[in-house]
């Protein structure tokens, strides 16, 4: 019936070391997959929200999974401090000055950390550091940074339109004008940083509308406003005019910057001539409605996500404040 | 090996096994109700009884399978009230008990039965031994040709001779067979009884065999007590026993006995 | 035995009461096994023996079940991930079912059914006939014997079954995500390790090897409680299954309250 007791030995011997290589096989599996046996090394960040991060979520280098979240615990004012545990092979590549961010790993897939940037220059990662925390890039990060950047711009168009404003009603003459070093001085500044406001809000609308373009998913909020085609093309129309704004600016400031190194070129003649004046005025003025029209887009953007058509009716409220602040200026323009 | 003194010729021999007031019951029902016994060296007693007149937990207790309520049981000098498990398996060594069923274990051949518990016992004996013995004592029931067999193959004689084999294996000093002759036909029954007085003679054992059977009782029995409610109600040999008027025993003895196929 | 069979009375009620005595039974029962096991003599033939018939013998219907659970719990749960777009996560909730819970439940419970009632009919029927008797006659300690030996087998080959279980459905699971998705088994295996961790793979085998210990001692228990002939042995192996599978209930119950507070714990 059952064979000899000999065989049943070695049966169950076979048998029990089988089982056992799996069972080690199994704990070898997990510790490879969870990194039990390689060294490591303990760093934290302090972030102010997790969004939802979890012990044992991945940490990510350059797309790499290099380590783990060990623990998650309170400090303070109510900040989460983040510990995590980094192979020690990956910390010769990253710098001790990058930072930290949570992210995720897919659409529905779980948080990780995210370390990026960082020096070359700067001394790499060791244990007991705290790393740095990165602004995460969220759809109010880069509507903040936006507006932020618009408001900037206003300023300096308004600066601007103040000189423009005195030259075209002939109070003082350009010659005074460039006479007074610290005035050209200030023109030559003011000029320059409208260039690199229109330029940085350049930037921000491209990066805006890859942004828009990502989350072109339906039934999701941020969907909904990029689905109502009308407010999305409003904004994109303000951007676009802007940025031509901006471009021409940016014509003018090198036009002025000639004239004001030297008054005796044609340009010098130019600025002198009252047209002339009106024309830069105009640049200005269009540039300055565009950013105003700009920060109104944006705040009905931030405040309405969730109310949809709100932002259309913002958008002709504003041009029909535009047509009528035209008929307004055509009035005053001679 | 017998912490007794040696046995002697005399008709007087020393008790190996006695018992006094020996009491048993199964919640109401009382089995044995005050049973003195004893049992001397070399010799065979018989305990009669009817069905249910509790003979089997008489021998029972007797190795410690039962507990008595009261009453004293010695054993070859050993009082088996209060004893521990170890001094107990010790005394047990020493007891061969034959089972109404034969209580071979079935998932084990005949060979391996007996060697079974020899191996269990004797640790130290080397397996040629532990086979020469098997053979020995199969040989003594005469079923060496069996000692493969599984106890499935084997007859109820058989098997009742393989189960008194397996109790020799321990070379014991005292037997205890319980019903050696039930459910057997009268010539397997012939031989069994047979089989119990070459025990005795070749193993130099005491022993108590429970029996309803008169003729096995007459043939293996030295001395004779007969069970009655929960009594001893008449010892004796077995023509003293019988040699009465008392209906108590005639009656169990027209009912049971076949005269005239004694010897 | 006890106060309530000698006097004969009931003591609250005779259902309660017996339940009290099963429990004070089982309970002793359980406490001679911790009591006999350390002590010599161990019998290794025997439980090489009862090894080779647990585990061995059991061996085929574990690959079975294991392979099927596997091909059709991932069958199942297609669907569900599906409708997320999620079925790359198939491995990793596979191999948590099946670590976590699947492969210790479904060996237990068919050691409960086969190995179980074989031993509760094997001790039960060597009861009935006088063998266990025969045994303690013999000066052989049927409990050191039968019971130890058997309970040990259990309690050994049911943790390496699972193991078997575990690696069986998790290759039927892959089986059924290669047929659909293309993965490799390397991939497979990785995705579906890395879902889990040192307790899930530690607490399966402690878990499985409770499950063996009781379906063990059960069988064990059941079996030397039978009286009256054949019909005493066929209750006695019906009672070992019955009573092992709900024992490996309650048991599944209180080691998952126990694995999540020691996962409170960091571990």
């Amino acid at each position: 019936m059952s064979p000899p007791p000999q065989r049943q030995a070695v049966i169950v011997g076979v048998f029990t070391t089988i089982a056992i290589a799996i069972l080690i096989g199994g704990i070898l599996t997990i510790g490879d997959l969870n990194d039990t046996f390689t060294r490591k090394v303990q760093v934290s960040a302090v972030f102010d929200e997790v969004g939802g991060l979890q012990r044992g979520d991945n940490i990510w280098f350059s797309g790499v999974k290099v380590g783990v979240v060990t623990e998650l615990r309170f400090q303070g004012d109510a900040q989460v401090v983040v510990e995590m545990k980094v192979d020690e092979a990956a910390t010769e590549f990253i710098a001790r000055d990058c930072q930290a961010r949570v992210s995720s790993d897919g659409l529905i897939g779980s948080r990780i950390v995210v370390l990026y940037g960082g020096s070359a220059e700067a001394p790499r990662l060791e244990e007991g550091d705290e790393l740095e925390v990165g602004v995460a890039l969220s759809t109010d990060d880069i509507m903040r940074v936006f507006q932020e950047n618009n408001e900037n711009l206003l300023a300096i168009t308004t600066d601007l339109k103040g000189i423009s404003g005195d030259l075209a009603k002939g109070r003082g003459t350009l010659g005074r004008l460039l006479e007074d070093e610290l005035m050209s001085t200030q023109v030559a500044e003011t000029v320059t940083s409208l260039s690199l406001a229109s330029e940085e809000a350049r930037t921000m609308g491209a990066s805006m509308s890859s942004f828009a373009g990502k989350l072109n998913r339906e039934g999701t909020l941020p969907g909904d406003l990029v689905n109502d085609t009308t407010s999305y093309a409003a904004l994109t129309r303000t951007v676009t005019s802007l940025e031509q704004a901006g471009a021409r600016a940016s014509t003018m400031v090198d036009g002025l910057a000639t004239a004001v190194d030297d008054p005796l070129s044609p340009l010098g003649t130019l600025l002198r001539d009252r047209a002339a004046g009106a024309d830069l005025k105009q640049t200005l003025e269009q540039v300055n409605q565009g950013s105003a029209l700009l920060s109104e887009d944006l705040e009905a953007l931030q405040h309405t996500f969730p109310l949809k058509g709100y932002f259309r009716r913002q958008a002709r409220k504003a041009e029909k404040a535009e047509k009528a602040e035209k008929s307004k200026k055509s009035d005053e323009t001679p | 090996m017998s912490v007794l003194p040696e046995p002697t010729a005399a008709p007087e021999r020393e008790p190996v096994i006695s018992i006094r007031g020996l009491q048993k019951s199964f919640g109401a029902l009382s089995v044995l109700r005050d049973v003195d016994l004893e049992v001397r060296t070399e010799e065979n007693l018989v305990v009669l009884g009817r069905s249910g007149s509790g003979k089997s937990v008489l021998i029972k207790i007797m190795v410690g399978l039962l507990q008595a309520d009261a009453g004293e049981v010695v054993i070859l000098g050993q009082s088996l009230v209060g004893l521990q498990r170890r001094p107990l398996d010790a005394l047990r060594r020493r007891i061969g008990f034959s089972f109404q069923s034969s209580a071979l274990y079935d998932s084990m051949s005949v060979g391996e039965n007996l060697a079974f518990p020899l191996r269990m016992n004797m640790t130290d004996l080397r397996a040629s031994e532990v086979n020469d013995r098997v053979r020995e004592s199969l040989d003594e029931v005469g079923l060496v040709d069996s000692i493969g067999k599984m106890p499935s193959e084997l007859s109820g004689g058989q098997r009742k001779r393989v189960g008194i084999a397996r109790t020799l294996i321990l070379r014991p000093e005292i037997m205890l067979y319980d019903e050696p002759t039930a459910g057997l036909d009268p010539v397997t029954s012939a031989e069994i009884n047979e089989l119990i007085r070459k025990v005795q003679t070749d193993y130099n054992t005491a022993a108590i065999i429970i029996t309803h059977d008169l003729s096995c009782a007459r043939a293996t029995g030295d001395r004779v007590a007969m069970l009655l409610e929960g009594r001893v109600y008449r010892s004796g040999t077995f023509d003293e026993v019988f040699d009465t008027r008392d209906p108590l025993v005639t009656g169990f003895y027209d009912y049971n006995f076949i005269r005239e196929s004694t010897p | 035995m006890g106060a309530h069979d000698e006097v004969g009375r009931t003591v609250i009620s005779t259902s309660i009461d017996r339940l009290a005595l099963g429990v004070h039974d089982g309970a002793a029962f359980v406490g001679r096994f911790f009591k006999e096991v350390a002590r010599p003599p161990y019998h290794l033939r025997e439980i090489i023996h009862q090894c080779y018939e647990v585990g061995y013998r059991t061996l085929p219907l574990i690959t079975l079940t294991g392979l099927i659970t596997g091909i059709v719990f991932t069958k199942q749960s297609r669907p569900s991930l599906a409708a997320f777009g999620a079925t790359s996560w198939l491995p990793s909730l596979i191999t948590i079912a099946l670590i976590r819970s699947l492969a210790p439940l479904i060996t237990a419970l068919i050691c409960a059914g086969k190995v179980g009632s074989s031993i509760g009919a094997e001790l039960g029927s060597m009861k009935v006939t006088e063998q266990v008797e025969a045994m303690e006659v013999s000066a052989i300690n049927p409990f050191k014997y039968l019971v130890v030996t058997r309970t040990l087998a259990t309690t050994l080959m049911v943790p390496a079954l699972t193991l078997y279980c575990g690696v069986v459905g998790l290759f039927g699971s892959f089986l059924n995500v290669r047929g659909n998705e293309a993965a490799s088994l390397a991939s497979f295996l990785k995705s579906g390790f890395s879902t889990i961790g040192f307790l899930d793979l530690g607490s399966s085998v402690v878990k499985a090897a409770v499950y063996g210990f009781s379906v063990g001692i059960i069988a064990c228990y059941h079996g030397l409680r039978a009286t009256s002939g054949t019909q005493g042995v066929g209750r006695a192996a019906t009672a070992s299954v019955v009573m092992s599978m709900f024992v490996i209930f309650v048991e599944e119950v209180l080691i998952v309250q126990v694995n999540v507070w020691l996962r409170g714990y960091g571990l």
